[in-house]
């Protein structure tokens, strides 16, 4: 009883964390949760890894991507202070860290798109100059690297350095943050120790089709993406609007103002970021797998030596 | 008060007991050589005959499709984690009681406190329920996703180990595990280092027949399909074109796919955009309504 009506002990409120944390540790032993060391080799995470993607898409660094989101959620929470609707501070740090994320979203995979065309183009050119120039890989690459277009002229921008064309190869893949580009270079270093005759055979009937079907499939799935995502915004700038237009009347802002109005804030987030959720599932596009260049780099030498 | 508690705890032992039993009677209580030596005495015609209830559920699409939703052991084994059936089961059982335990715990507490339940006894028994679906939902859920990385890896990897066995000389099944271990996600490399003896105890003579019996068992479709290239470079097709068929074939069908994906969500995508109306008549009606209920009861 003395517990319930507030008036806790130190001994019972040590007691009280007792209990806790063996239940805790019970749960855990239950679930057979592990803790996994924080060492400094830990995969990066895919929700990491997922951000990288999309700043690296829009042509971003990864620094600015970063200081435009924390200038965001702290933009989204200070409207939320100004507005005294404090259930708003939080949901204004959501519109910031989501918000923004999600409007550029199609951006990003517009210009991937774009970037993805490009690099066809670029191999086709690869292409000609080893069967119609004669010139061999490494020095096609380093010309191709030398003029790449201004798509992708981030991207290519290691080929041009000279030095080793494998790992070369291996940091256009990692720049371009693309599974087409990584495919392409996945095949170019297993290739490239191979005949002239026999890289060209493989961009011809390879790399070269099956990167368009994977473009193809791609601009299936952006289209349908693209029009979910034009009327999702159009919705939340026209319920923002509304909002804003509502809480200059002063019974409408008492109202906001009330745990009444918090709690039909927090559900029309909830039911919106339901809808946003379902119509993601909807259109959902398949991902493509993702290579680790690298590794692929070292099997590769590996083979060769023995 | 205590006295109250005694149905609800008669209760609890009754379900606890008959889930127990159901389980028992269902076999997952029962060790996996027990079950194998059941199978070989049934195939010898010394197991007992099947009722005609089991018949009929063995002749019913549906009851199929649950039984094989269901199946632990192969739900497990496809989302590669590492416990046993039985040690799922127990785990479930044991969070559902703890879920019990804790909401009755807190429920008594505040009936002590305030001399009434906060919430019915009886959502004690529906949040047990919910968290037996969770488990199972969160399994199902990591076979489906394991399935569909693996799946989209192999089917990704064709064009490289048609380049490797043809220019490198390797064998299929060296290409596939090497690719397996550079690509990102490790959910192939599992399968291919070993992974697959969970649901295959013997290897099978050749590695058509073991990718045949990876698609079959691990419902994985692009083994299969591999599987049935590898017959036809047996029999002298050059390796080179038919992995490269293959490679061409699996983005023939994701661009199918894909087609059939995006017009069946054009016609979808209107049922939640019309539903976002909903928030934004929320969001102006509430307070309209109240400022009217307000001046109603004022006047």
């Amino acid at each position: 009883m003395t517990l319930l009506s507030g008036a806790l002990t130190a001994t019972q409120l040590v007691g009280f964390l007792v209990v806790i944390a063996c239940a805790s540790g019970a749960v855990a032993a239950i679930l057979d949760l592990d803790v996994h060391p924080l060492g400094r080799d830990r995969a990066p995470t895919p929700l990491l890894e997922r951000e990288r993607d999309l700043a690296a898409n829009l042509g971003w660094r990864w620094r600015n991507w970063v200081s435009v989101r924390l200038a965001l959620i702290l933009a989204g929470v200070g409207l939320g202070l100004l507005s005294r609707i404090w259930i708003l501070v939080l949901i204004g740090g959501l519109i910031g860290a989501f918000g923004f994320r999600f409007a550029l979203a199609g951006r990003a995979a517009t210009r991937r798109l774009r970037v993805e065309r490009a690099f066809l183009g670029r191999l086709r050119d690869l292409r000609d100059r080893m069967a119609i120039g004669n010139q061999s890989l490494d020095t096609a690459l380093q010309e191709i690297g030398r003029n790449p277009g201004p798509e992708l002229e981030y991207v290519l921008a290691p080929l041009a350095r000279g030095g080793s064309v494998l790992d070369n190869i291996v940091a256009v893949g990692a720049r371009a943050r693309s599974p087409v580009v990584e495919y392409a270079c996945a095949v170019l270093l297993w290739t490239r120790s191979r005949s002239l005759d026999a890289l060209i055979e493989a961009i011809d009937e390879l790399l070269l089709p099956v990167g368009e079907a994977q473009l193809a499939v791609q601009e299936e799935a952006s289209v349908t993406l693209t029009q979910q995502r034009a009327v999702t915004i159009a919705m939340s700038v026209l319920m923002l609007v509304m909002f804003a237009v509502i809480v200059r009347v002063d019974t409408f802002r008492a109202f906001y103002q009330s745990v009444e109005g918090n709690v039909v804030l927090v559900m029309v987030v909830l039911i919106f970021t339901a809808l946003v959720g379902l119509l993601g599932v909807i259109v959902r596009v398949r991902g493509w797998t993702r290579w680790d260049l690298r590794r692929l780099a070292e099997e590769q030498e590996r083979l060769g030596a023995q | 008060m205590l006295s109250d508690l005694w149905p609800y705890a008669l209760l609890t032992v009754a379900v606890v007991s008959l889930w127990a039993l159901g389980l028992a009677r269902l076999g997952f209580l029962t060790g996996a050589d027990v079950r194998a030596w059941r199978r070989l005495a049934t195939l010898r015609g010394y197991g007992r005959p099947q009722t005609r209830l089991e018949r009929a559920a063995g002749r019913s699409p549906a009851l199929r499709r649950l039984q094989e939703e269901l199946d632990l052991r192969r739900l497990l084994a496809i989302a590669d984690r590492s416990e046993t059936d039985t040690a799922f089961l127990v785990r479930t059982v044991s969070l559902a009681l703890l879920t019990v335990a804790v909401t009755l715990a807190v429920d008594a507490g505040t009936r002590l406190g305030s001399g009434d339940f906060v919430v019915s006894p009886w959502i004690a028994f529906v949040l047990a329920l919910a968290v037996v679906l969770l488990r199972f939902s969160g399994l199902r859920a990591a076979a489906r996703r394991r399935r569909d990385n693996a799946d989209r890896t192999l089917g990704d990897m064709m064009m490289l180990v048609a380049i490797m066995t043809d220019g490198r000389g390797l064998q299929v099944e060296d290409a596939v595990r090497i690719l397996a271990r550079c690509a990102k996600s490790s959910d192939l490399r599992s399968l291919v280092e070993g992974g697959w003896r969970r649901l295959i105890p013997s290897r099978p003579g050749s590695t058509a027949d073991l990718y045949r019996a990876i698609g079959s068992e691990y419902r994985l479709v692009q083994f299969t399909m591999v599987s049935d290239a590898l017959s036809t470079t047996n029999v002298g097709v050059a390796e080179r074109d038919t992995y490269t068929r293959v490679a061409k074939a699996v983005y023939q069908q994701r661009l199918t796919e894909a087609r059939m994906h995006a017009a069946r969500a054009r016609i979808l995508v209107t049922l939640p955009v019309a539903g976002m109306l909903i928030p934004l008549l929320l969001l102006l009606g509430a307070p309209t309504f109240q400022s009217i209920s307000t001046g109603l009861g004022g006047g």
